[in-house]
């Protein structure tokens, strides 16, 4: 499986990549903003996104609904600290398959990612 | 629209900045005796600072010590403690606590994308000059969680 890690910070990126390590990821791309995301996304075709939504140029609920579109079916998983329902809601609607709350822990996260595929 | 945080506002950002290191750490923060100041803001090595508008319209930041966010990327796994990435945990933190504030106050508050500072740029900073200061220290390391609003708001009541 092929995963893309979209966040403007470099910290969690790294988080991200330490924490997803696993064979079952074959290839590991990143993007700090929804711009360079879609560019990277338009080539690459992941499997997984995992998708900020504050970022600079594009924001991570516009990524969803282009990526959606692009590629239906691919899994999105929105990482964000914006924890309004609205916000979720909106992720959800737009094509995201789940949504977790930041701040993460390397914990948190593989539960979400095993999550999303033991529902297939 | 009155730009005001009261107790329970600002009791939001209180438990969010101390849950912020206990979910991240497993390590829990204290917060001290929260101030209000007026005088000349003062600034550690690293600030991250989001701007505030809707119900309450300013900013937030927080500014922490190098040796606080090293200790936090040694306990993230992040073998890099360079300043390029100091700078980025400080702004991601401040990103996160008002954020999950957003959660609570729901689109009556609007935060901007972090920007974070080094101690010289936070310092040419115009502030406004009545905030809100909350010492937190977490693994021995003091920092400040500060909320700024601009003037013609009346000051926020101290917990």
């Amino acid at each position: 499986m092929k995963l893309l890690i979209v966040d403007d910070s470099n910290i969690i990126r790294r988080l991200l990549e330490r924490s997803l390590q696993s064979p079952d990821f074959t290839e590991v791309r990143t993007a700090h903003n929804g711009r360079q995301a879609m560019e990277v996304f338009a080539e690459y075709r992941p499997d997984l996104v995992t998708m900020d939504i504050t970022m600079p140029e594009l924001d991570g609920l516009e990524c969803v609904s282009r990526m959606s579109k692009l590629q239906p079916g691919v899994k999105i998983l929105v990482i964000s600290a914006l924890g309004d329902r609205h916000t979720a809601v909106e992720a959800v609607k737009r094509g995201a398959e789940s949504f977790l709350l930041k701040p993460i822990t390397a914990e948190i996260v593989g539960m979400a990612i095993r999550e999303l595929f033991e529902t297939d | 629209m009155t730009n005001h945080l009261g107790e329970a506002e600002l009791k939001v950002f209180i438990d969010l900045s101390l849950g912020y290191f206990a979910t991240v750490t497993g390590t829990a923060a204290q917060a001290h005796s929260p101030r209000i100041e007026f005088s000349r803001p003062e600034f550690s090595d690293f600030t991250g600072m989001v701007t505030l508008s809707g119900i309450a319209d300013g900013c937030v930041y927080l500014t922490l010590g190098r040796r606080l966010l090293e200790d936090l990327l040694r306990r993230l796994g992040e073998p890099d403690l360079s300043t390029a990435n100091c700078l980025d945990l400080a702004g991601e933190i401040t990103n996160t606590i008002a954020s999950n504030a957003r959660g609570h106050f729901g689109h009556q508050l609007t935060i901007s994308v972090p920007s974070p500072y080094q101690r010289a740029a936070a310092e040419q900073l115009p502030l406004p000059p009545t905030r809100f200061v909350l010492p937190l220290k977490w693994n021995n390391h003091p920092a400040d969680l500060v909320i700024a609003l601009r003037p013609d708001a009346p000051a926020p009541s101290a917990a």
